[in-house]
């Protein structure tokens, strides 16, 4: 029976939305409340570390890593800072054209020389943090407060929870369309893929272009957010958009995970902060916390696995 | 064309014809790269102030060099192995801070204290090597987790308040014997074992064949999860090692003490000609890439440079490393 | 029409293709057969452009062709479909048929709903059962290779090739892949087809090339060829005399092997002997690998026994079926044989390890090197130095310092996965040499072997798989390459479920 109900649940696939739900449900029964305030809270601490894990993802699709979209955030979102003010349109354009710019670099080095992505995305995490720091030294500038108060308002639906939806629904249409279909190809088997008409250099170096600018949106959102710029903001983000994608069912492998996934991984992330602070936790204890979720559900398949052997070995002897 | 063939296409665009088509052993080409850089930031350094030339100062600059040595040689084994530690910064710190509150400063704890900091990282590197191995958790997954949960243990522990450090382990990391720094020494000789280990022993031979194909390796009776285990275990008690020593050099334990140990450990491994795959390489070319690292280093330092343009430059450098190793070592499959 | 002008290939000091010129009509099929190392595979991937040639050129309808890669081929109508699947295993059927050119929506996202229909039409016409969602992984070996031949077909090519793309086909499979071919002909489609299946060369190809050394050496029609006859091509010599005369076996069992079941064997029973070439034969994926894999520890077992010198053995894993004295040379040398990057040294004393390390590990060396230089002596291995990298070695090279490998060991019983394999001929025969001695020293060697010459020559007894169980089991006499062949189609009788 219980059989019957668990399966009908999916567990392997909808487990992201599913632990969400479980944490949404202790959430609200702890602080006895669920008011449009704290989904709007939630959705607006959500919505830089959603856009940035995004960009992590498409790379991840394809098989690589990306430990440089934290610092590009950075320089986004201090870009942002600086040029907002003046004009608005500027300082968008150039924060999201920073980070594109920042993905070609990669994607170029990654493809054309064929080196790991792992490593030269260390040294170009280091340069664009250099970069941050460059542009803005110190914590700074400023952000006009209509976007803030933008951000933080509600028209019925909180805007940051539209703001979240929407980078959802951007994600989703990427991976619906053609590229989307190539970059899981590449992730699969990159000689297969090319041996079947993908057009691998060129797909694998716009999952990278793509990145940065997805990066950069999520730090100019940082900024708006905090209203100000900070070179090092994004420095956390570097592995915690790692640990995203993991929890949203992404496989590091490539050729693997959704959009959604990568949504739930976001918000599973922030509630669990909120989670902590509420029960006057320190944050040393979301660390911890972290960590042992990471564990659990990386490690779930294998244990899955050891436990349904010895199932089996049990039936054989009997 | 795949990018393999287009790599050794730009290598003889590149380099004049007769060398394109000389190739190196691979060691050759890493001590002559090493050789060549060293001169070119000794001479920046040198330039930059006066006297940074010098016998004395190099033996200070050794002296540096030998805490992220040390934890280098954890990443070494690990990356030869096939995989990757990204858990080394709060592994080091977490031991270094066992290793003061179980001492409290005192002389007569130190046994102990040393016994606890290297239990913590041999306990946190077999968790490591057990969930790479047997749950086939990704390295990277693995290493990011025990290093949050260890961040967190330690700051809950022992609520992060800097300890002082036993005076014959400030002595030790600090001092000299004659003209020649002890840290030096330690890591000189920690050097030799592992290169002897790694070249010389049949646990070397196990520890590349896993790296380059585990499933050879299996066909050939080799116990790849007994190795991978290992591998990480030492990772850890590396690391253990370098916090107990780096806390004697600074003369406390202090939070963050191991940021700055995780990817220069990683740029010294790949600048020392090991392949991030695994299976390839040894510790003399990272122990090599530590030097370059400091030499690198301190020359920005000295220059005066900002820390954002030092950032750049550091990363840039690797990159250049990475994509010269490329270019100069015979088109191998990387 | 398609016509080879002198066409060359060689690989370093290697000549794998020497001056080839041969025409194909429209709508002809030519089957091209040899030997492994013959040179077949080579000279169809430089016509599929995944090789250039050193000399000579390809030529389609009077044009000359470059050809830099496979997309630059089909550009031209060359479609060309490898044994080493290019299909993505983690996608759809749906999403592989239609990778790049599947309908969209206005929006460019994927009309899936759409997509289905073409796909779900796609398969009716070429009269595949799958289902267009099913995962590629999750379908059978046969399937995925009739998918992978439908993909190409889709392309509308002018030239077909097929090298070693149907090896996984059963019965049933193989009459589609008639009537497919069938209709290509009507449709003027040129077809080349590498196939080592004598019954498949004979049912589809209407003229067959035989290569031999790299050269052709014989056209002729298939009807009028024989298989004796086409052997005797390919051999180039009465086979007797390329094998070493068989040592006599001796009486002792060496290896019991009872009613062995996992996931790709049902019932395997068979009796080892001391001195004795124990030969597998039968189609591709029959079990015989998983067979060689399971004495040695690598493939589950989910029941059954395995005695050796009376003692019952469970072999977990590879180290304890080498300390039980059994050694085993994997079937692909690059991915499960050796470590290509390391030098000819410490390939070949990767097994013995234990017995070359002292306390603390430390590797004797001198006796590392003297066990090597005379390895490298014994078997003629072409190389500057034992620390050459293997990587550099010719294939027979590489396959001769992964069997002195396994020779080191020192086995009771030697369990060989298609050794010779992608193997020049010459090499084989040093091969075969040091089959013989082995056995002849004491040693039980069970030879798996596409190649049923080598199991003729061989072998003095073969046992032939079907589905995961010996089918049939040959002796003496009776070893004969029709019987093989004619065993490995046919269900056996009641001489299967004896004790073989």
């Amino acid at each position: 029976m219980r059989g019957v109900w668990l399966s009908r649940l999916r567990l392997e696939e909808n487990w992201p939305v599913l632990t969400f739900v479980a944490l949404l449900l202790l959430d609200v029964a702890l602080k006895g409340r669920f008011s449009r305030f704290d989904l709007q809270t939630l959705c607006a601490n959500a919505l830089p570390l959603a856009l940035i894990s995004f960009g992590q993802f498409f790379v991840v699709l394809t098989g690589g890593i990306d430990l440089s979209l934290g610092p590009i955030s950075s320089v986004a979102g201090s870009c942002a800072a600086l040029l907002l003010a003046r004009d608005m349109t500027t300082g968008f354009a150039v924060a999201l054209l920073a980070g594109a710019a920042a993905g070609l670099g990669n994607g170029l080095l990654v493809v054309r020389f064929a080196l790991p992505p792992i490593v030269v995305t260390l040294g170009s995490m280091s340069v664009w943090q250099g970069v941050a720091l460059l542009i803005l030294p110190n914590p700074g500038g400023e952000v006009p407060p209509e976007l803030s108060d933008f951000l933080s308002s509600d028209y019925g639906v909180p805007t940051s929870l539209a703001a979240l939806a929407l980078a959802w629904l951007a994600a989703s249409w990427v991976t619906s369309t053609r590229f989307g279909l190539h970059l899981r190809a590449i992730g699969d088997d990159e000689t297969a893929a090319r041996m079947s008409g993908v057009a691998v250099p060129r797909v694998k170096t716009a999952a990278y272009v793509l990145a940065g600018a997805t990066a950069a949106a999520g730090g100019v959102t940082l900024a708006i957010a905090t209203s100000s710029g900070s070179p090092t903001v994004g420095d956390d983000y570097i592995l915690l958009s790692v640990a995203t994608v993991v929890l949203g069912g992404v496989s590091l492998g490539g050729g693997v995970g959704n959009a959604l996934g990568v949504v739930m991984g976001a918000l599973i992330v922030t509630i669990i902060g909120s989670l902590l602070y509420f029960a006057h936790l320190s944050s040393f204890y979301q660390s911890i916390i972290n960590g042992v979720i990471l564990l659990a559900v990386v490690a779930s398949p294998s244990v899955r696995n050891w436990i349904g052997l010895q199932f089996r070995r049990l039936r054989h002897a009997g | 064309m795949p990018a393999e063939a287009k790599t050794v296409r730009l290598r003889r665009a590149l380099l004049p014809a007769p060398l394109s088509r000389f190739a190196l052993p691979r060691g050759m080409s890493i001590l002559i790269a090493f050789a060549a850089f060293s001169v070119v930031l000794i001479g920046v350094g040198e330039a930059l102030s006066p006297g940074y030339a010098s016998a004395a100062n190099m033996l200070q600059l050794l002296k540096l060099s030998s805490f992220l040595g040390i934890v280098s040689i954890g990443q070494t084994l690990v990356i030869l192995a096939g995989g990757i530690d990204l858990s080394v910064a709060w592994v080091l710190t977490g031991a270094a801070f066992a290793f003061t509150t179980v001492t409290r400063g005192q002389n007569s704890g130190i046994l102990t204290g040393l016994l606890a900091a290297l239990a913590v990282g041999a306990g946190v590197g077999a968790v490591n090597g057990v969930g790479v191995a047997k749950l086939r958790i990704s390295p990277i997954v693995m290493t990011l987790a025990t290093n949050s949960i260890m961040q967190g243990g330690t700051l809950v522990v022992t609520s992060g308040s800097p300890l002082g450090v036993p005076d014959l382990v400030r002595a030790t990391a600090t001092g000299s014997v004659g003209p020649l720094p002890t840290m030096t020494l330690i890591w000189a000789a920690l050097t030799a074992v592992v290169v002897i280990a790694v070249a010389m022993t049949s646990g070397g031979r196990k520890l590349l064949a896993v790296g380059e194909n585990p499933r050879a390796s299996f066909l050939s009776g080799i116990d790849n999860d007994a190795v991978t285990i290992f591998a990480y275990t030492l990772s850890g008690v590396a690391a253990a090692l370098a916090g107990v020593l780096f806390a004697g050099f600074s003369n406390t334990s202090f939070l963050g003490m191991g940021d700055q140990f995780v990817l220069p450990s990683i740029a010294a491994v790949v600048l020392g000609g090991a392949s991030i795959r695994g299976g390839r390489g040894g510790y003399g070319g990272t122990a090599l890439g530590v030097i370059l690292i400091t030499l690198l280093s301190t020359d920005l330092l000295m220059g005066n440079i900002s820390p954002g343009l030092r950032n750049i430059i550091f990363g840039l450098a690797l990159i250049g490393a990475v994509l010269s190793h490329k270019l100069l070592l015979r088109g191998e499959s990387e | 029409m398609l016509a080879l002008h002198n066409l060359s290939k060689r690989y370093g000091v290697t000549e794998a293709v020497k001056s080839v010129s041969l025409t194909a009509r429209p709508g002809s099929v030519l089957g091209l057969v040899g030997e492994n190392g013959a040179g077949k595979s080579s000279l169809i991937k430089m016509i599929a452009g995944v090789e250039q040639p050193t000399a000579g050129h390809v030529a389609l309808d009077g044009g000359a062709l470059t050809l830099r890669d496979t997309n630059d081929a089909l550009r031209h109508g060359i479609a060309s479909v490898f044994q080493e699947l290019t299909l993505l295993r983690s996608l759809s059927v749906q999403d592989n048929l239609l990778l790049t050119d599947g309908p969209r929506h206005a929006w460019r996202s994927l009309n899936r709903r759409q997509g289905r229909s073409v796909a779900v039409e796609v398969l009716r016409r070429y009269e595949l059962t799958m289902a267009p969602d099913a995962p590629v992984r999750a379908l059978p070996l046969g399937a995925q290779q009739m998918l992978e031949v439908v993909r190409a077909v889709e392309r509308r090519p002018k030239v077909l090739l097929l090298d070693e793309a149907t090896s996984a086909l059963g019965a049933h499979e193989v009459e589609w892949m008639v009537r497919l071919v069938e209709r290509l002909r009507q449709h003027g489609v040129i077809m080349l087809f590498i196939s080592h299946r004598w019954d498949q060369i004979v049912r589809f190809s209407t003229r067959v090339a035989i290569m031999r050394n790299g050269e052709l050496v014989g056209e002729a029609d298939t009807r009028t060829l024989s298989e004796a006859d086409a052997i005797q091509l390919m051999t180039g010599e009465s086979f007797e005399a390329s094998f070493p005369r068989r040592p006599p076996a001796g009486d002792e069992i060496v290896l019991r092997a009872r009613d062995l079941h996992s996931s790709a064997l049902r019932g395997v029973s068979f009796d080892l002997r001391r001195g004795e070439v124990l030969g597998l034969g039968g189609l591709i994926g029959q079990g015989q690998g998983a067979l060689l894999e399971a004495l040695f520890g690598a493939h589950p077992l989910q029941s059954g026994t395995i005695e050796m010198a009376g003692r019952t053995l469970r072999l977990a894993n590879p180290a304890m079926a080498i300390r039980a004295g059994l050694a085993y040379v994997p079937q692909d040398r690059k991915t499960e044989g050796l470590l290509l990057d390391k030098s000819i040294r410490v390939n070949m004393t990767l097994a013995i390890l234990r017995r070359l390390a002292g306390i603390v590990g430390f590797i004797d060396r001198e006796q590392e090197q003297t066990l090597v230089a005379a390895a490298i002596e014994r078997l003629h291995i072409e190389a500057r130095s034992p620390q050459d990298r293997v990587q550099t070695l010719s294939g027979g090279n590489q396959q001769k310092v992964l069997l002195e490998k396994w020779l080191q060991t020192r086995p009771v019983a030697l369990l060989l996965n298609d050794v010779t394999r992608g193997v020049d001929i010459g090499t084989k025969r040093q091969i075969y040499n040091a089959i013989a001695a082995c056995a002849a020293q004491g040693a039980a060697v069970i030879l798996y072997s596409t190649d049923t010459l080598e199991l003729v020559g061989l072998a003095r007894r073969v046992l032939v798989f079907k589905e995961g169980r010996v089918n049939q089991s040959l002796a003496g006499e009776a070893i004969t390459s029709q019987e093989i062949v004619r065993a490995s189609l046919v269900r056996g009788g009641a001489d299967a479920r004896r004790v073989a």
